[in-house]
This record gives structure tokens, sequence and C-alpha cells, in this order.
């Protein structure tokens, strides 16, 4: 086994470059999490409007809308000072002025509304507060018209209850994306970097004309040399891959173990990790001199990615675009990956969906092996 | 112990080698001599299986050479023209490793490396990557990658290329180390003075084709001249120069720039005979030396030009 010894031994020597994708992979794959984290906060959050109200009215119902919006925003009352709310308006952003105006009663009861707001130019924060006026109006009048008193339907309307929204949660995540998602989509261009730039590299040095000489003019079969070198490769592939789930593990710890998807995610960057591999071998075989190793992952691996939706998500690729990525492995990884995203549990249709996207992927890899296979023929008869 | 018949390798019109014989018997450094071109490492990657040819034979240990010859390999240690080392590895490392394509045994395999390294010298670098080895010693580790295994065939292809005088007399006298040991050497060289000091044999290649095979003094004797006389600093008229010319075993005279150069057959007392013939003529001279001939001389009256051309 010299040959498969010598693949780890040159492979531990060029580590720095493997840690270093590697770590750049993971301070993004964080940063996406935490900002993924903050969106999703900020989009459920209520807010609370700054309200002056001036009540001209002065009547049950102004008393019952004053009341009602105490509870929900920050609410001052005021009187009719032109001077000094046009300048609230013009230093607080987050200020809304309400006038209530006389005879507001009367036009509330008879289904009318009977408020002036007034707001900064540009704040959606008046029409936020004219809904819930609204709203609050349109309760009181339909209980007033059942009868009750405008202070028993202002009760009423106090006592309901907020309708409970149960949301369909197909993704298991409450409709956000999981922080390990993000893991995985940005995986596949960590194996291409890494399996090319490394492995594509370890190659290269055994296939260095010199030292291939030498190695075929030994006692080791040229069966057994191929042999090895392929098994080494796909063990350190494998082991970059067993890498990486540990890392995902020690980041999203429960939350991706508990994923009910778990294992199509492995499976999905297992198959990816192979396609990287034949992408580094066939780097490794055909390049000339070691820089351009890099020359020819750096647009492949970026190619890949863009195009495949690794990058850039799918939809929001024109449709001729995604014509040609369909061309490209890193597509139907992505298209599994986003299945992946959006469903919890992979059955019926979207199972069949993600199989034939792995299965697309796995011709990939034949393909790929084809064209390896013919370039290390072509090369042979060079000889 | 090798034998190579009739061996032809084109390489689409260009004939590498023609119709080549060599016979390589066991305990020698059989020295191939050529210039650049001349088919010396084509000639070993034929041997080595690791180029198909065209027509001939090749027979290593009696056996037909064929690229599945892996028992024969076994006993054949490569020292190719490039160094053929990993950049990434330690010169120990890459002793080791190139040691591990033929010993599996695990401490033989430390002691055979040791013994290398030791050979060649490289004790105090052996921690060292290749890039921070000096020419010289780079070819020192490439050597040592060769023959770790302890072969009994060692194929040097020009393994002192680029290297410093110190390092050059370094590695031929590890050469002639190595074959008191018991290692046929087989030493391919467009340096016929390096050729000349170690070789017990030598086959002379031109155009892919062996023009003249045996001992330096075997193939010195198959050419005309025996000596060659220099002499600085002389005025000499036509007449004492075609006189000189017509002196017993003299047979080419070259006179320029008052520097005269007269070759003579294979004789006693050359010298002797032009320098009585100037104190005679009492014609004064500057600078005398006498050379005997080089494999240069054997290659130029075969071939008609220089072996390094």
């Amino acid at each position: 086994m010299t040959v498969f010894k010598g693949y780890f031994l040159i492979f531990k020597r060029n580590l720095s470059t493997a840690i270093l994708y590697f770590a750049i992979f993971i301070a993004i794959a964080i940063l996406l999490q935490a900002a993924n984290a903050k969106e999703a906060v900020g989009d459920f959050s209520d807010q609370k409007v700054e309200v002056a109200i001036v009540d001209s009215d002065k009547s049950e119902f102004s008393d019952c809308l004053v009341n009602y919006l105490k509870k929900i925003h920050n609410v001052s009352m005021e009187d009719e000072d032109k001077a000094k709310l046009s300048e609230q308006l013009y230093y607080k952003g987050n200020y809304v002025v309400l006038r209530i105006v006389n005879g507001f009663e009367e036009k509330a009861l008879s289904g009318k509304n009977g408020i002036l707001l007034t707001n900064s130019p540009g704040s959606y924060r008046g029409i936020y507060l004219e809904q819930q006026i609204n709203s609050f109006i349109s309760n009181v009048h339909t209980y007033h018209t059942a009868g009750y008193s405008i202070t028993e339907s202002f009760r009423k309307v106090q006592a309901q209850k907020e309708s409970k929204v149960s949301i369909m949660d197909i993704n298991g995540h409450g409709g956000e994306v999981p922080g390990y998602s993000y893991y995985f989509q940005f995986l596949t261009y960590l194996f291409i970097c890494v399996c090319g730039e490394v492995l594509g590299k370890v190659l290269f040095f055994f296939r260095e004309r010199a030292v291939k000489n030498r190695t075929m003019a030994s006692a080791v079969s040229l069966l057994r040399q191929n042999g090895e070198s392929i098994f080494a490769f796909v063990a350190l592939g494998s082991l970059v891959y067993v890498i990486c789930l540990l890392l995902a593990v020690l980041i999203y710890g429960k939350d991706l173990l508990e994923s009910t998807n778990l294992l199509w995610y492995m499976l999905n960057s297992f198959i990816n990790m192979l396609g990287a591999l034949e992408i580094a071998y066939l780097v490794g075989m055909l390049a000339k001199k070691e820089m351009q190793i890099n020359m020819i992952i750096v647009p492949v691996s970026l190619g890949l990615c863009f195009l495949g939706g690794v990058f850039v998500p799918l939809n929001v690729m024109g449709e001729q675009i995604k014509n040609i990525a369909k061309f490209l492995p890193t597509y139907w990884y992505m298209t599994v990956n986003n299945l992946l995203t959006d469903y919890a549990e992979i059955t019926g249709n979207i199972k069949t969906e993600v199989l034939t996207c792995i299965g697309i992927q796995v011709l990939f890899l034949f393909a790929l092996a084809g064209i390896v296979l013919a370039a290390a023929k072509y090369q042979q008869q060079e000889r | 112990m090798i034998e190579i018949q009739n061996l032809v390798k084109r390489y689409g019109d260009l004939v590498a080698l023609d119709h080549l014989d060599l016979d390589i018997r066991e305990g020698e450094i059989f020295g191939l001599l050529g210039p650049n071109g001349s088919g010396k490492t084509t000639a070993i990657s034929c041997l080595l299986a690791l180029l198909k040819y065209d027509k001939g034979k090749i027979s290593v240990f009696g056996e037909k050479m064929m690229p599945n010859s892996y028992g024969v390999k076994k006993k054949i240690g490569i020292v190719p023209q490039e160094v053929a080392v990993f950049g990434e590895l330690t010169v120990e490392e890459n002793i080791d490793y190139f040691c591990g394509l033929y010993i599996k045994d695990k401490a033989l395999r430390k002691k055979y490396v040791e013994d290398a390294i030791q050979f060649v010298g490289l004790e105090e670098q052996k921690k060292m990557r290749p890039k921070q080895l000096s020419g010289g010693l780079l070819r020192r580790l490439n050597i040592a990658c060769g023959i770790v295994h302890k072969p009994k065939l060692v194929i040097m292809d020009e393994p002192t290329v680029a290297v410093d005088p110190q390092s050059r007399n370094h590695i031929l006298e590890g050469i002639q180390k190595l074959n008191k040991e018991g290692a046929t050497i087989i030493y391919t060289s467009h340096y016929m003075e390096e050729v000349e000091q170690i070789c017990t044999r030598i086959a002379i290649l031109d155009h892919g084709r062996s023009i003249a095979v045996g001992t330096k003094e075997e193939l010195k004797a198959m050419i005309k001249m025996g000596e060659r006389i220099t002499i600085e600093g002389i005025a000499l008229d036509k007449e004492h120069l075609q006189e000189i010319k017509e002196l017993p075993h003299v047979f080419q005279t070259e006179y320029e720039n008052q520097k005269l150069v007269i070759c003579c057959s294979s004789a006693k007392q050359n010298l002797m005979r032009v320098l009585h013939y100037l104190q005679e003529r009492e014609i004064s001279c500057g600078k005398i030396f006498s050379e005997l001939p080089t494999l240069n001389d054997v290659f130029l009256e075969i071939t008609g030009k220089e072996l390094r051309d």
C-alpha cells in the first residue's frame, strides 16, 4: 500500500490549503445562519407607534378608542397646538397625530370614520394605525347595532380573543430556512475547492513525468498502482466528507441531528463529493504545471456554483440560464437541497422528484468517469 | 545480463533508435556516450519497458523485458535524468517511499533508507524538503531513491547534469563504490571525461545507433590518432611546415596564429622527434604539450563531428 500511503502523506502536507478553505466556508455558513436568524425575528415582531391624540369629540366612543389605542401603542394626549405637533412630526420618525374630530361618535355609530391621521411622509405607520382603528370602529359598530351600549360593545371587543392561526409547517421550521440548509448549499463549493486544489494537486505530484516513470519502472504493477491511487482518492474524499459532516453536527447540533431529512442531505452531499473527486482527478491528470490546477479549479468551481444556484438562488435565474444550468450537476444538487429545505418529510411526489435529481447526479458521475477514463487512455497512447 | 538486439524506435518520421545492438555484462559500469538526441534516454526507456518500441528484442537477467516483468524490475534501480522526487516530502520520506515500492518489510526498509542516506551523504539533510537542497544535493537524493532497495542493476541517466564539481566527484565515487559492492551500472552521459573516468566498457551512440563499443583503450585503438602535440608561439614558414608533415608517424598538421597542432599515429617518441627537429632548425617556441586521444577524438574520427556539437 505504498502508493496509498504516499497519497495520505502528501495530502497531509497540503492540509493548510484545505484548512483555509474549511475556515472560510465555516465563517460564511455561520454568518449566513446568524443573518437568517435576525431576519426571522424581525418578521414577526409587533411594533408600537408613538401616537399623539387630539380628542375634540370627548364622547363615550372616543374615550373607548383612546383606551383601546393606549393598550397597543404609546399614546399621549395633546391639545390642538399645530406648531408643537408639526415639530414633533418633523423630529420623530415614529410619530402619528390622530385627530378625533367633533361629531366622531355620531359618524362612527353610522359606520363612518370620523378621524384624521397625520404622519411623516413615506411612513407606513399611519396606514398600520388606520387599519387598526377601522377594525375597532367596525367591531364596536357591529355590537352596537346588535343592541349593546357603546361601553358594552367596547368590552365585548376587548374580550375578543385573537384568532389563532395555524400555519401548515411543511418544512418543519415554521417556514424558516434551517441554518444547515445553507451549510449543505455551500458544501458543494467546498468540495470542489478542497478536492480540486488539494487532491488534484496530490494526484498531479504522482503523475509528474519523472516520478511517474520511476514508479512505472518499479516492482509495483500498474494495476495495483492505479487501484491504490483511486482507493486513496476516494478515501481522502470520504475523509473530507466526514469532516464536513462532523463540522455540521458541531455547528448545528440537535437541530441537524433531529432533522428528518438528515439522511437525504447526507446522500445528496456524498454523491456531490464523488462528483467533486472526479473533477479533481481530471484536473490533476490534465494539468501540465502545478499552478494550472488553481487556474482551472477557480473558474470551474465558481462557474458550477453560480450557474448551479449555489450562490444565486435558482428561483431568481432566468429560464434560459436555468436551461443551461440543467447540464451541470450542481443544479441537480441544489434542486434536491431546496426540496429538502422546503419539505420536512420526503414522501410521494417529492420523494420521486428527489430521487430523480439524485439519479441525474449519478448519471453525471458516470459521464465524468467516462471522460476521466478517456483522458487516461489518451495520455497512455500519447506515451 | 542485458541484451538489446536490433532495437528500432520511431517517433513519427524521426528514428530515435536505429537497429541498436548492445550487450551488457554483469559487474560492468557500462557507459552510453553520445551527444544530446543520440538516443541514450530512449534506449533506457525501452530497456525499462516504459516505452513501446517498433522492432527488436530486449532481455534483462535472461528474461524478455515486458511492462509486466515485475520480477525483473524488482532487481533494477533507476536514476532518471530529471530529479524524480516529491517536493512535499522530506529527503528521508522520499527515499522511504521509493524503497516501499520494492521492499515491504518495514524494519528492513528502515535500514535500507539509513544506508542510502549514508551512501549519498545526506545525513544532515534528511529532514529537509527537496526545495531546500542545492542542485548537487538534489541529484544525490535522486540517486538515493534509485539505489535504496540495493538493486543488482542500476540505470543512471545523466545523473550529473547541472551538478557542481564537488557533488559530481561524490556521485562518481559513489557509482564506483556501488559497482564494487556488486551492482552492474548502466551510465549514460554526454560528458566524455566522466565516462572515461568510471566506465569499464563504453558504447558510443549517434543517431540512435551504436557506432563503437569497447573499453576506452579499445575505442581509442580504433582510431588513427595516437597522440596530439600542440606547440604555441611558434613562427613557421611553408617549408618548415612541410618538413614537419613529413616526419614519421605524423599524419596531420594544423597551423594558425602561431599555434601548431600535430596529429601523430600511435608510436613511441613522437614528441621527442618533433623537439629534435625544432632544435636542429633552431626554431624557437613557447608552450609545448602532448595529449593522448580522447573519446571525443574517437567520436570525431568516426562521425566527422565533435561530441560536444
